[in-house]
């Protein structure tokens, strides 16, 4: 349990480096590039049931089942998450504002919660702000940048078919990068990978279990 | 009435009352599970909770010899094994051919249970101070936490004896009325040869 709490304490912690420079795409191009930057993300109400595993700073790993009902219309977030043995070691729910209603140990912690629910919107839901720039990468791959007042978020789409995505604070520091790989056709991920940057880095693997369109 | 319902008739009643006692009172339940040596069964378990539509449904089978051997191993949807042997508990996750250790196993509070499995399975629901055992009509073992801080993460823990003396049917788990998990025995083998490798670390 320490384990599943230190990876969500992991979240407060950042590092430097900066974002690279998109070459601009013609205004066809980069309407297309768009359409496929948010094809990862949930479109609408929908309860995905993922395993997780988190590594630690140092390598340590802990495993956990993570049930999440996201709406992409609302913001609104719950998410349960619980030993593979079954045991609920977190029930949080935000919408605008952060309830907790069971966290067992540190993981009844706000700030340690809220840094949860930060990771579970970036990968769940498409990046918030608007379209500032998309085109091509000096490899090739397509990349769309999205700013906001908390920052920049870059989406890249590899040609291997995989879609990375990186967030930047408003120093262009970057804080997470999520990978999001074997993407079905109607757009949930199969496997998404993330990690946190600076000292005190953590990496999450999510692997998809059940997905359904709640309506 | 003819001669083999003659013959049946006190073979059932006899048998009944064995089935009966099992489970009645405290003294049974030992006396029948001092001759466990070794378990050895399927399971199958349901996670019930509010943000749910249906239970998630975990599968797997457990290896248990005395005194405090435990291999609780998940064959869906994770596939993970859970090794309680010598006192060291350990969990291990295999993801294709590889096989990683999870670090944060023996936090897991969860394991407080599979340790009173272990105890249960000898007949001893009474040994850990935390939980206050009672006796229940119908088989019924209500494991009820004598300290708020447990309480807080367990609410109580029913666990349904089987007919078959020795053999527990059921382990339901409340944490609310709204999140419990039940887990259901089958195919449930005693007292077999159940190879000590499969306690040891992987």
């Amino acid at each position: 349990m320490k384990a599943a709490a230190a990876i969500v304490m992991c979240a407060c912690a950042v590092s430097c480096a900066g974002l690279p420079r998109i070459t601009p795409a013609g205004a066809p191009e980069a309407s297309e590039l768009k359409k496929k930057s948010v094809s990862p993300f949930l479109k609408g109400k929908w309860r995905v049931v993922h395993s997780i595993q988190g590594t630690l700073p140092g390598g340590s790993t802990a495993d956990m089942i993570g049930v999440t009902i996201a709406s992409s219309d609302t913001g609104a977030i719950r998410s349960t998450l619980m030993s593979i043995e079954g045991l609920v070691l977190l029930d949080a729910e935000f919408n605008k504002s952060l309830v907790i209603n069971r966290g067992i140990g540190p993981l009844g912690r706000h700030d340690l919660v809220t840094g949860m629910m930060r990771d579970i919107r970036l990968i769940l839901f498409a990046p918030p702000g608007t379209m500032a720039d998309a085109g091509t990468l000096a490899d090739g791959d397509g990349a769309c940048r999205y700013r906001s007042d908390d920052g920049d978020v870059l989406v890249l789409m590899k040609k291997s078919g995989d879609i990375e995505v990186r967030a930047y604070d408003r120093s262009a520091r970057p804080l997470r990068t999520v990978r999001f790989m074997d993407i079905r056709p109607g757009g949930i991920p199969k496997k998404i990978e993330l990690e946190s940057a600076g000292l005190l880095g953590y990496s999450l693997r999510l692997d998809l279990l059940e997905a359904e369109k709640i309506r | 009435m003819n001669l083999n319902t003659v013959f049946r008739c006190p073979i059932i009643l006899v048998l009944s009352l064995l089935l009966v006692s099992w489970g009645d009172t405290w003294d049974q339940i030992r006396k029948t599970a001092r001759d466990i040596t070794s378990v050895e069964a399927e399971f199958v378990q349901k996670k019930h909770m509010a943000i749910l539509a249906k239970p998630l449904v975990s599968k797997g089978k457990l290896y248990f010899h005395v005194p405090r051997s435990l291999r609780w191993e998940y064959s869906t949807p994770v596939n993970s094994i859970l090794l309680m042997h010598e006192g060291t508990v350990t969990r291990y996750i295999k993801k294709g051919d590889s096989v990683t250790k999870d670090s944060s196993a023996r936090l897991q509070s969860m394991q407080i249970v599979l340790q009173e499995i272990t105890m249960w399975m000898k007949g001893n629901f009474d040994a850990n101070p935390g939980f206050r055992p009672e006796l229940m009509p119908g088989r019924i073992i209500m494991l009820t936490p004598r300290e708020k801080s447990m309480s807080e993460i367990i609410q109580r823990i029913e666990l349904r004896l089987s007919s078959r003396p020795g053999v527990i049917q059921s382990v339901r788990i409340y944490e609310s009325e709204k999140s419990y998990t039940v887990i259901e025995f089958a195919n449930v083998k005693m007292n077999g040869n159940i190879p000590d490798s499969l306690f040891r670390a992987m």
